[in-house]
């Protein structure tokens, strides 16, 4: 029973040096796991794009294209989801990679920006949400968090709010005991006086829905669910950036924990395997978050370099950024590639390995895919401004959104484009 | 509780990409698997996952050439997943096409001479004694209690009814000339497809009849009037004209509602002029409607469509349009039976 192993396997991670915190193992049926996994975290309210998030995996997991063993959340205390139907030796293998998860939970600085009472939150929101819906109709509330969702992964915490410049300073009362020292005082003013209105009507903000929040006509209801989804894009954000880092990180530390495990009769063989499909390179073998994090990760452990510190500052972005030509030249996966850039290399280009290395960062996703700032508004019209142009039959549709929620208009102006939405 | 909530969530999906569906439908539905499907069967329609719609940069300038096949869409319905494959009966696919395309039913003419029937269709406080209602008018006693007094009488009210002709007929004339090609005949069997699909949802019994003609008509059975190939010129007014024999000698006009649909790319004979408005003059009179299909835009000075341009002012049920692709059918389809929600 792999339960029993639970205590065995958490005191040989702890003697690898991690610090996994308290875990909670439930065994839940695919359909539970594959509900969970849809929505991201337990509590999440209700909404289309879950259903269809549980649909396309459903399917893959039909069609024998992929198979979720686990969901690890990161909760207070953390929890664990595994398969039912995985026999003992995969739930062995699958804690042993939830302990390497867990640990990063506590370590990593992105994983710590993450509130750990989300599930409660998530669940007091959905209760609230459907109140609304019986209030308002359900339509409007799904148009909401349609809208909400649009602009979600344009969140920033509230370290990253456009600070608020100091008001006038008062009035210095020893200043006229120095009056050569005197400057105009005007000048400073005015500055300080554009720089305050500005900041009281955010111009400038990142974060779509910290200002719609602030400074948009909408109704309580509606205030409430985008502030709800954006705690929600608060949580995921960090999370989302460090994918690479984590997967990486739980097969890196499942493959010393199950080494240093003395497994019952037979299920080594099978935990190898498991581990070769998880880990190995799969078809789009350089983008695997498995793949690529542990194979950066074990080259990175194999120099000599302290990972355990490492982790705790470290993205995606980062970590990619990391491979070196040793790496590329060492690993059958990334040899091949990098022999195929240089067949194609201009003189005068870097080296091949170089080259992989920035196609791989740059193939990082980013969130927000595209920068957008408030631009400017008055209570008719809301005025954003991309730094780079944007897709506009998406744009079109994010910007019919927002001027619903502006009560008029929406404009985005991008180089090049100017793209319009009216509220329908 | 989880396992609940994404059950609706998955619902909820369904509908949404359904709704997505309806912008597709006048693809979808002059796919030749779908007009030519034996019926029952279960059509799978691909539809791709609905996206998540955000601020996304825009594609690299000179990367033009990525795939049209969104092109025209919504971000709603373009993905960069693979599809599923939603699954409809044809049923569902016409639910969908005449939902959209928010055809009003059709009226069906009324036997003027025939003796009305009497229904039963409420129930009155008063009426003769073979009518008396035991059961409501006990009820009505069991309300009050006491004696059976006259205020609890009840009887079944009969009304005189005009009988609705619930039949229906439609005669399909197709140009059988030598320009229709394989694709031209394709459209025509799409349009014939969902024109019957959609009268039979109006009548309970609907029959259908199969002209072809080059410069002679000459009635066939549904196969051949699909398939049947190459024959000479064209001249429509004989197609018509049999058609409105075929209607006289078997659907009498009290008893049948009577259509009749033709089809051509439009190239007539010249001397044709007047003996096609003539025909489609005198259909007019017989019929509850006459259309038009035009398979090709045609351009020389005497395509059928701008000859009988002039009727359409003037006959109220005469109605034409052009198909020159297959996704236009669902458009012409909303111009023949009216409801102004055109999808092409």
């Amino acid at each position: 029973m792999w339960r029993e192993a639970l205590p065995e396997l958490r005191r040989i991670a702890e003697d690898l040096g991690l610090e996994p915190r308290e875990t909670q193992f439930f065994e839940v049926t695919a359909h539970e796991l594959y509900a969970l996994a849809a929505t991201g975290l337990p509590g999440m309210y209700s909404h289309w794009s879950f259903g269809r998030n549980y649909e396309r995996e459903r399917t893959r997991h039909d069609q024998g294209r992929a198979r979720i063993y686990e969901l690890v959340v990161n909760l207070e205390p953390a929890q664990a989801y595994l398969l039912d139907q995985n026999g003992d030796a995969e739930q062995a293998f699958v804690a042993a990679h939830v302990l390497g998860h867990v640990d990063l939970f506590g370590r990593n600085a992105f994983h710590r920006q993450q509130r750990l009472d989300m599930d409660r939150v998530l669940a007091a929101a959905s209760l609230r949400f459907e109140t609304y819906a019986r209030q308002h109709g359900p339509q409007a509330v799904e148009r909401t968090i349609d809208a909400a969702h649009m602009l979600m992964w344009h969140a920033t915490p509230e370290e990253m709010a456009p600070p608020h410049p100091p008001a006038d300073p008062p009035p210095d009362p020893y200043a006229p005991l120095f009056p050569g020292a005197r400057r105009d005082p005007d000048a400073g003013r005015a500055r300080r006086r554009a720089d305050a209105e500005r900041a009281r009507r955010s111009l400038g903000e990142r974060d779509l829905l910290r200002f719609l929040i602030t400074h948009a006509p909408v109704e309580d209801w509606e205030r409430d669910i985008l502030a709800t989804v954006r705690e929600a894009a608060l949580y995921f954000l960090p999370q989302a950036r460090i994918k690479i880092l984590a997967e990486g990180w739980a097969s890196f530390w499942h493959k010393r924990i199950l080494r240093a495990w003395r497994a019952p009769q037979g299920w080594a063989v099978q935990e190898a395997r498991l581990h070769a499909w998880v880990a190995g390179p799969g078809d789009r073998r350089l983008l695997n978050p498995y793949w690529l994090g542990l194979t950066i990760l074990e080259h990175l452990a194999a120099q000599g370099v302290d990972i355990l510190s490492l982790a705790r500052e470290e993205s995606d972005r980062s970590l990619v950024g990391r491979i070196d030509e040793r790496l590329v030249y060492s690993d059958d996966t990334l040899r091949e590639v990098a022999l195929q850039i240089e067949a194609r290399r201009e003189p005068g280009d870097p080296p091949a390995w170089e080259i992989l290395r920035d196609a791989l960062v740059r193939a990082v996703p980013a969130l927000p895919e595209v920068d957008v700032h408030v631009r400017e508004w008055d209570a008719r019209r809301l005025v954003l401004e991309a730094e780079t142009p944007v897709e506009e039959r998406y744009a079109r549709v994010v910007l019919q959104a927002l001027a619903r929620l502006w009560r008029g208009e929406a404009w985005l102006v991008a180089p090049g484009q100017e793209l319009k939405g009216v509220a329908v | 509780m989880i396992a609940d909530r994404i059950s609706q969530d998955v619902q909820r999906h369904k509908e949404r990409v359904r709704e997505a569906l309806k912008s597709r439908l006048p693809e979808v539905v002059a796919r030749e698997d779908i007009v030519t499907a034996p019926t029952g069967r279960r059509l799978r329609v691909p539809v791709r996952f609905l996206d998540d719609v955000r601020f996304r940069p825009a594609p690299p300038a000179g990367d033009d050439a990525t795939p049209a096949a969104g092109g025209e869409g919504l971000p709603g319905l373009d993905h960069e997943e693979p599809a599923v494959e939603v699954e409809l009966t044809l049923e569902e696919i016409a639910d969908l096409l005449f939902e959209t395309l928010r055809l009003p039913n059709l009226q069906p003419k009324t036997a003027e001479d025939e003796t009305p029937q009497e229904a039963v269709e409420g129930v009155a406080r008063q009426g003769p004694a073979p009518r008396l209602d035991r059961r409501r008018t006990l009820l009505e006693r069991l309300k009050t209690g006491g004696p059976l007094r006259e205020d609890h009488l009840r009887f079944r009210d009969a009304r005189p009814r005009p009988r609705p002709v619930a039949r229906a007929v439609v005669v399909f004339v197709r140009d059988a000339s030598g320009s229709m090609d394989d694709d031209k005949r394709f459209r025509v069997r799409a349009a014939a497809f969902w024109t019957l699909s959609w009268l039979r949802r109006q009548y309970p019994h609907v029959e259908s009849a199969f002209v072809v003609h080059d410069t002679a008509a000459e009635e066939v059975d549904e196969h051949a009037f699909f398939h049947v190939g190459v024959m000479g010129g064209t001249l429509i007014s004989t197609g018509l004209e049999l058609a409105a024999e075929i209607l006289e000698a078997r659907y009498p006009r009290q008893e049948w509602n009577r259509y009749v649909l033709f089809f051509s790319d439009g190239e007539n004979w010249p001397g044709d002029r007047e003996d096609l408005i003539a025909a489609v003059r005198r259909l007019h009179e017989a019929c509850e409607l006459v259309a038009y299909g035009e398979v090709e835009a045609g351009r020389g000075p005497h395509r059928a469509l701008d000859i009988l341009q002039p009727l359409a002012a003037q006959l109220p049920r005469y109605r034409a349009g052009t198909i020159r692709h297959p996704a236009e059918v669902a458009g012409w389809l909303g111009a023949v039976f009216g409801g102004g929600g055109h999808v092409a």
